[in-house]
């Protein structure tokens, strides 16, 4: 799409003059996918959401020198995987200098539990099941590399085109589509004792 | 892309058209699946995987999250940005450019002169983020040595 064509340009060149009220609209529209993108990619969602407004920091610090060379979500799905990037180095580095024995430990916990979102109208045992369910497949994405992760969950759950996965993370659209294509098959055989429970 | 019924595709074609598009098959592939129980295989495992990962459903956030970003906005709101000289910039910019071809050289450790290590950093460095003071404080450029490791280890 056309930059100058994208509705949500028009807003931050509204928040780059200045429009507050403008601001507040764009965060209303990409909180909810923002978290759920950083969320799904940490595995956990302690910090999704302060990271997800961190993001919207940034993007208003950098209004006055804002401008539109790409889709807005792009741009914004760019500084949230520099992010998330910076976070889960952080996590490692602290692990690694083992500045807190309690993170260590935790690195063979199962995902956040706050990944689970229970339906009300479910049994006991069959809310249990999914919710194993749940940890499996967030375990199983968890898993996989950075590049191949942040790459499957903009495809899978942001619907993204190709083109524009490989404008977020900064390659080739052939490089986003083996990325894409390897986390699916590695997702494929790490959840293949599960194929049964696909609906 | 048209194939003919004499052009049927390999597995290993079918294969990577599958992780192509799982909503939509063309009718060479869907042939091919029809007469192949491995492809067959593979396209389950596929279309599961997909389904399954529609199971980490979408949280909503929390009432307060918009009024979080407008209160770590509040001490800093303002669209003036502090001078900073022209000089300063480029000082601290020659700073972090010393400070990784040290940290380069001592990582890689190749036997490299420092001249070349500088600039294998600087040919794969994007020098705009490194103008960006914003970006120097957020340490961004580690990102980009890191792919420079990648790219020594391959």
């Amino acid at each position: 799409m056309d930059p100058i064509l994208d509705p949500d340009v028009e807003l931050m060149l509204r928040v780059k003059a200045g429009d507050r009220n403008a601001f507040e609209m764009l965060i209303g529209k990409y909180q909810r996918p923002l978290i759920n993108l950083i969320g799904r990619y940490l595995g956990a969602y302690d910090d999704a959401e302060d990271l997800a407004q961190e993001v919207f920091v940034r993007v208003h610090r950098a209004a006055p020198r804002y401008q539109p060379t790409a889709k807005f979500s792009t741009w914004l799905y760019t500084i949230a995987r520099r992010l998330c990037a910076n976070h889960a180095r952080g996590m490692a580095l602290r692990r690694w200098f083992s500045l807190s024995r309690d993170m260590a430990d935790r690195e063979d916990d199962p995902p956040d539990e706050g990944l689970d979102v229970a339906d009300p109208a479910d049994d006991p045992s069959v809310a249990a099941e999914k919710r194993q369910l749940r940890r499996v497949v967030a375990q199983a994405l968890a898993e996989l590399p950075d590049t191949l992760r942040f790459a499957v969950i903009l495809r899978r759950y942001e619907e993204l085109s190709y083109e524009e996965i490989a404008a977020i993370l900064g390659c080739s659209v052939t490089a986003a589509k083996l990325r894409v294509h390897r986390a699916k098959a590695v997702l494929a055989k790490r959840l293949a004792p599960y194929a049964k429970d696909a609906r | 892309m048209t194939m003919t019924q004499s052009d049927s595709p390999t597995c290993s074609t079918v294969r990577a058209m599958l992780a192509e598009d799982l909503k939509t098959q063309s009718e060479s592939v869907e042939r091919h699946l029809a007469g192949c129980a491995a492809c067959r295989a593979v396209a389950e495992r596929l279309k599961s995987a997909w389904t399954l990962l529609g199971t980490l459903e979408n949280r909503e956030p929390s009432p307060r999250f918009a009024a979080g970003v407008m209160a770590k906005l509040a001490p800093t709101e303002t669209h003036a940005r502090p001078f900073i000289a022209p000089w300063v910039r480029w000082t601290a910019t020659a700073a972090a450019f010393a400070a990784i071809v040290v940290v380069t050289s001592t990582i890689l450790d190749r036997g490299e002169t420092e001249d070349e290590a500088a600039s294998a950093v600087v040919a794969d460095l994007d020098l705009d983020l490194l103008e960006s003071q914003e970006m120097l404080q957020n340490l961004d450029v580690i990102e980009d040595l890191d792919l420079l490791l990648l790219l020594d280890e391959g």
